[in-house]
C-alpha cells in the first residue's frame, strides 16, 4: 500500500481523514431506523438539544446524535439496505442521510458497517481522524479517547487519508491505524487478530509476573522474620542432624534472685536447662553489673554475690538437680590453702579470661551445703558442719560421693567409660558409677559434645589443640555445648540439652 | 484463520451475546544443580517451577485470572538463609491467586481486585517431613489495584495489600514451659505464644515513564512501598528482659521502601543483536519498636529491628536470532548493604561493641544463558555466586561472612 501527499496538501488543526466513495444514485432520502436496540442508547435532539431514550423503530433523522451505554449496542438500517452497528460507550452523529451521499461521524467507540454495493452515492463515516468510504464494503471504525482512530475492512475496498493529506488505499482483509501522527502501517486482519491475542497474552503474562512480584515481596518478609530468629541463635542443628530450637530467657522470681531458663524443643522431645541464684542484695535493672561479678572479683570482696544457687536439667520427666547454699565470700588467694588460688577467671565485662597476679585478693563465693541428686537419689553432697567463719576454703569440705568415676581398666565398654571418644574431635564422655567393673546399680553418664551451628563436631585442630584450661575455655566460647545425660535413675530416658557454653562458664558449672 | 474469523475476534467482542474465551498461560521449568558453601557441597538435586493461569476473559472489559505457581527447591538459593542444615535444605511452596482484570471501555485505567493464598513448606534438617517444618508459613491476602497505562507500554499503578502470615509449626518455647521439679514457673506471665505470625497492610505506587517522552530510548521505573507490620502476639521486650504486654498493639514494624531503575533497550547489527541495559538501586527503611534481651550476656538491646537497607545493581540481557525463539545470555549484580540501627555488632568472642551497630553486606552475581530448542522450549543455564561479608564476627548460631554459590541445568517451557 502506497502512501501519496494529496495535492492540495491539505493541514487540519483536528487531525481529520475521510475516505469517500462514490455509490450508484439512490431514489430518494436515505432514512435510518434504530432496527435492534440491545442495552440501553440514548439520541441529542439537536434543537431541544435534549436527550431521550433510544427505542426500536425510531428512525434517526440528521444532526442527532446517539450515544450507546456499556454493554449496549444498536444497529441502524438504511434503506438502501446498509447497515451500521454502533458498539458500546460510543457517540455516532448521523450528519447526513441524503439520496447522493450518507455521512456520519464517530467521535468514540466503535461501529461497524455493511454499505450496500450501490454506484454513484457517497458513504463516509468520519472520525477524529479518519473516514471510509465503500462501494459495496463490510468495515469497521473504532476511535480511542484520544482520537487514534483503527480501521477494519472486511470487504471491498477504502481509501483513508488523514489530516496531513497522505491518502492510502485499504485492500480487503486489511487493518490500518491512523492518529495524530498520520496514517500508520496497514496490516492483514489476520495479522491484526493474531497481533491483539498476542498483546492480551502479553497483557496478561504481565499481570502473572506483577502477582509473583508481590509474592516474592511477602516471600522477603517472611524470610527476614526466619534471618531475625537463626541470627538471635534460636534454632540450629544438634549433632545427630536433629532441629533443636533453643530459647534463653532471665525470670526475676524475687529482687535479689534471677532464673535464667534454657529451653530446647525438638520434634519429639522438650528439655530444659535453669540456673537460679540467690544474691546476697537486690540485684539492679541491669543485670549486669551483678553478673559480672560473678566468677569472683579481684582486690575486695564483691558488691553482687550469690549465697545460694540452684540448677536442674530435666526432659520433663527425670531430672538432675543441684543445690548449693549458706554461700559466703573469702579471699581464695589469702586463705590457709595454695590450692585453691585463682590464678585466672573469666571476667563477664571483657567476655574473656583475666590473670590474677600471685597474692593479689581473690575473693569468690564458697558454699559449705551442696548436693547434686538424680530424680531425688544424690550422686555427690558436701556438708561443712563447723562455724561459718572459720569455712575459708571449698576444701574444706569433702565430697560424699555415691558414685566414682570409671576409667581404663574398670571400663566394660567405650560408652561406659570417661575419656575421649572420638580422637580428634570435641566428644567426651564423663561415666560414673557405684561399682568396678560392668559399672553398679546407681551410676551417671555425661556425654558432651563442643557442635557449630550445623551440628558438626568440633575438631581438636579447631582450638589448636588446646583441650583444658582457660585458653581451651576461651575457645569454647564461640561453640555450642550439647550435653546428653543418662542415669541408672532414668529408665533408659536421656536428658538432650544444647547451650551456650558461656552460661556453663560463667556459672562454674564447666570447671 | 479467515476474515470472518478475525473479524469475530476484532469486533464481536464486549458485546453481551459472547461467548467467554480462555487464554491459557503455562510455564514450567525443570532443572537440577548443586549448592556449594564455604568448602562444601550439597548433593545434585532437582527445582521444578509450574505456573498456570487460564485466564478467562468474559468480554471486553472483564478477565478473570486464576493463578497457581508451584516451586520445589531441592537446590537453595544464594539468597537462602545459611545455617542450620545449610546443605541440606528443600523447599516447596503453592501459590493461588485469583484475580479480576477490569478494564473500562475506552479507558487507559486498569482495576484488579485479587485474592491469593499461599502455602510454603520447608525441611531443613534430618527429622523434619514436609508439613513439619518449623518455619513452615501460610500467607492469605487480598489486593486491590489501578493502573493507568497512559502511553502504551508506560503506566503508573497504586495498589493496597493486605495479607496475614502465621507460622502453625511455630510457637513460643516459653509458652510451652511449664513448672520446674521444685513447682516454680519457669516462664514469664506475659510471654507470646504466635510471636512470628503478622497482620500486614501494604501500599504500592509504580510508575514507568518514557525518556524522552515522545520517543523513549529509555524507561525510568519509580516505585514505592509502605508497609505496616503488626506482631499481635509479639510483647515489647523491656530493658530488663521482661516482655510487656500491649495486644493488640505488640510489636509493630514500619517498612518505607523506595525503587529507582532504568532500563536502556538498545538494538545492534541491524536488529541481529537486541541488548537490554538496567540499572537499578533504591533505599528502604525499616522502624520497629522491639527490643531484645541477650539473657547468654544479660544484654538489653534497643531498636534490634531497625535498619537501612541500600540495593546498587547492573543488569544486562541480550537476545539475538528468532525474535519469538531466540537466544538469551543475561548477566546480573547486585550491592546490598544492610545497616541496623540497634543491633550491636559482635566481636569474635560475641563481645557487644558498644556504638557500633551491625552491618551487612552481600554481593551477588548471577549468570544466565537460554538456548531454545523448539517453539516455546528452552536449554537453560543459571549460575549466581554470593558473598556476604560483616562487622559482625561472632558466628556461633549464624554465619555473617561466607561464599555460597548455585548452578542450575535445564529446561523451560513456556506458554
Amino acid at each position: 500500500m502506497e502512501r501519496t501527499q494529496s495535492p492540495r496538501g491539505v493541514k487540519l488543526c483536528s487531525v481529520i481523514a475521510f475516505c469517500a466513495i462514490i455509490l450508484s444514485p439512490i431514489p430518494s432520502w436515505a432514512a435510518a431506523t434504530i432496527s435492534t436496540l440491545q442495552g440501553e442508547a440514548k439520541i441529542l435532539n439537536p434543537v431541544s438539544k435534549t436527550w431521550v431514550g433510544a427505542v426500536s423503530n425510531y428512525i434517526l433523522t440528521p444532526g442527532e446524535e446517539v450515544r450507546t451505554e456499556s454493554r449496549s449496542k444498536l444497529t441502524l438500517a438504511f434503506d438502501d439496505g446498509s447497515k451500521v452497528e454502533i458498539g458500546p460507550k460510543s457517540s455516532f452523529l448521523l450528519e447526513k442521510a441524503e439520496q447522493a451521499e450518507t455521512s456520519m461521524r464517530l467521535s468514540f467507540g466503535k461501529m461497524k458497517a455493511w454499505v450496500s454495493r450501490l454506484a454513484n452515492r457517497q458513504f463516509a463515516v468520519r472520525t477524529p481522524t479518519a473516514v471510509c468510504s465503500v462501494r459495496g464494503t463490510e468495515f469497521g471504525v473504532q476511535v480511542a479517547a484520544n482520537g487514534a482512530t483503527q480501521v477494519d475492512l472486511f470487504k471491498g475496498s477504502l481509501g483513508v487519508s488523514d489530516s496531513r493529506g497522505n491518502e492510502t488505499l485499504l485492500q480487503e482483509g486489511q487493518r490500518i491505524g491512523v492518529d495524530q501522527r498520520g496514517l500508520g502501517q496497514a496490516i492483514g486482519l489476520d495479522e491484526a487478530a493474531a497481533q491483539k491475542k498476542a498483546e492480551e497474552r502479553s497483557a496478561l503474562k504481565r499481570e502473572v509476573g506483577l502477582e509473583m512480584t508481590k509474592e516474592d515481596i511477602q516471600a522477603a518478609a517472611a524470610a527476614e522474620q526466619k534471618n531475625a530468629v537463626y541470627q538471635q541463635g534460636k534454632v540450629m542443628v544438634d549433632v545427630n542432624g536433629n532441629r533443636v530450637r533453643l530459647e534463653e530467657y532471665i525470670i526475676r522470681p524475687e529482687p535479689n534472685q534471677f532464673k535464667l531458663v534454657v529451653l530446647n524443643h525438638r520434634a519429639d522431645r522438650f528439655d530444659y536447662f535453669y540456673y537460679k541464684g540467690v544474691f546476697n542484695t537486690a540485684l539492679p535493672t541491669d543485670l549486669r553489673v551483678a553478673f559480672q561479678q560473678l566468677p569472683g572479683c579481684v582486690g575486695a570482696a564483691c558488691q553482687f554475690y550469690l549465697t545460694e544457687y540452684e540448677t536442674g536439667r530435666s526432659n520433663t520427666i527425670d531430672n538432675v538437680l543441684e543445690n548449693a547454699s549458706g554461700g559466703v565470700q573469702r579471699d581464695v588467694n589469702n586463705n590457709a590453702d595454695a590450692t585453691d588460688d585463682v590464678a585466672s577467671f573469666f571476667d563477664p565485662a571483657r567476655n574473656d579470661f583475666s590473670g590474677v597476679a600471685p597474692g593479689v585478693p581473690f575473693f569468690k563465693t564458697i558454699y559449705p551445703t551442696y548436693a547434686l541428686k538424680f530424680n531425688g537419689v544424690s550422686h555427690l553432697s558436701w556438708n561443712y558442719g563447723g562455724v561459718i567463719a572459720g569455712f575459708t576454703s571449698q576444701n574444706q569440705v569433702a565430697d560424699v560421693n555415691a558414685v566414682g568415676l570409671v576409667q581404663g581398666a574398670n571400663c566394660d565398654t567405650l560408652d561406659n567409660c570417661t575419656g575421649n571418644r572420638d580422637p580428634g574431635f570435641f566428644h567426651d564422655i564423663v561415666y560414673e558409677a557405684t561399682g568396678g567393673l560392668g559399672g553398679g546399680a546407681v551410676w551417671d553418664k555425661w556425654d558432651s559434645y563442643v557442635i557449630d551451628d550445623e551440628g558438626k563436631v568440633a575438631k581438636h585442630s579447631d582450638f589448636a589443640n588446646i583441650t583444658s584450661g582457660a585458653d581451651y575455655k576461651e575457645r569454647l566460647l564461640k561453640w555450642n555445648y550439647q550435653q546428653i545425660i543418662t542415669a541408672s535413675e532414668f529408665n533408659g530416658r536421656k536428658i538432650d540439652l544444647v547451650y551456650e557454653p558461656k552460661i556453663l562458664i560463667e556459672s562454674g558449672l564447666i570447671p | 484463520m479467515t476474515i470472518g474469523a478475525a473479524a469475530g475476534m476484532l469486533w464481536g467482542q464486549g458485546l453481551p451475546a459472547r461467548a467467554v474465551e480462555v487464554i491459557p498461560l503455562y510455564r514450567i521449568s525443570l532443572t537440577g544443580g548443586q549448592y556449594f558453601f564455604a568448602s562444601d557441597k550439597s548433593n545434585l538435586n532437582a527445582n521444578i517451577k509450574a505456573t498456570a493461569a487460564p485466564a478467562v476473559k468474559l468480554d471486553e472489559e472483564w478477565t478473570l485470572l486464576p493463578l497457581y505457581n508451584g516451586n520445589f527447591r531441592g537446590t537453595k538459593s544464594v539468597n537462602d538463609t545459611v545455617g542450620s542444615g545449610t546443605l541440606f535444605q528443600q523447599g516447596m511452596d503453592h501459590y493461588l491467586s485469583f484475580a479480576g482484570l477490569y478494564k473500562p471501555e475506552d479507558s487507559t485505567w486498569r482495576f484488579k481486585p485479587a485474592v491469593n493464598y499461599k502455602l510454603e513448606f520447608l525441611k531443613e534438617t534430618r527429622d523434619e517431613t514436609w508439613g513439619k517444618g518449623l518455619f513452615d508459613y501460610q500467607t492469605v491476602g487480598v489486593e486491590l489495584a489501578a493502573e493507568n497505562v497512559y502511553k502504551e507500554p508506560f503506566s503508573y499503578r497504586l495498589g493496597y495489600e493486605f495479607f496475614y502470615t502465621f507460622y502453625p509449626n511455630y510457637q513460643s518455647l516459653e509458652s510451652q514451659a511449664g513448672i520446674d521439679p521444685n513447682g516454680n514457673r519457669l516462664n514469664r506471665e506475659n510471654a507470646g505464644t504466635d510471636v512470628l505470625d503478622t497482620i500486614n497492610n501494604a501500599l504500592n505506587a509504580s510508575i514507568s515513564i518514557p525518556v524522552p517522552y515522545d520517543e523513549p530510548k529509555v524507561a525510568l521505573n519509580l516505585g514505592y512501598r509502605a508497609a505496616w507490620q503488626r506482631y499481635p502476639d509479639q510483647p515489647i521486650i523491656a530493658q530488663d528482659g521482661e516482655p510487656n504486654d500491649h495486644k493488640p498493639y505488640n510489636r509493630q514494624d514500619f517498612y518505607n521502601s523506595l525503587t529507582v531503575g532504568v532500563t536502556y533497550p538498545r538494538s545492534l547489527m541491524a536488529d541481529a543483536l537486541r541488548m537490554n541495559l538496567g540499572f537499578h538501586t533504591g533505599v528502604s527503611h525499616n522502624g520497629s519498636n522491639q527490643n531484645t534481651y541477650d539473657a547468654g550476656k544479660t544484654r538489653f538491646i534497643s531498636d534490634s529491628y531497625g535498619y537501612y537497607s541500600v540495593p546498587v545493581g547492573v543488569a544486562l540481557g541480550l537476545a539475538w536470532g528468532d525474535k519469538k525463539n531466540p537466544s538469551t545470555a543475561d548477566l546480573g549484580c547486585t550491592w546490598i548493604r544492610q545497616q541496623y540501627l540497634g543491633r550491636l555488632a559482635q566481636d569474635e568472642n560475641g563481645t557487644y561493641l558498644d556504638g557500633e551497630r551491625q552491618r551487612q553486606d552481600r554481593f551477588v552475581l548471577g549468570l544466565g544463558y537460554g538456548y531454545p530448542i523448539a517453539p516455546n522450549f528452552r536449554l537453560t543455564a543459571q549460575a549466581s555466586v554470593a558473598r556476604a561479608t560483616s562487622n559482625t564476627k561472632f558466628e556461633q548460631s549464624y554465619r555473617y561472612t561466607y561464599t555460597a554459590a548455585t548452578y542450575l541445568l535445564g529446561f523451560t517451557y513456556d506458554y
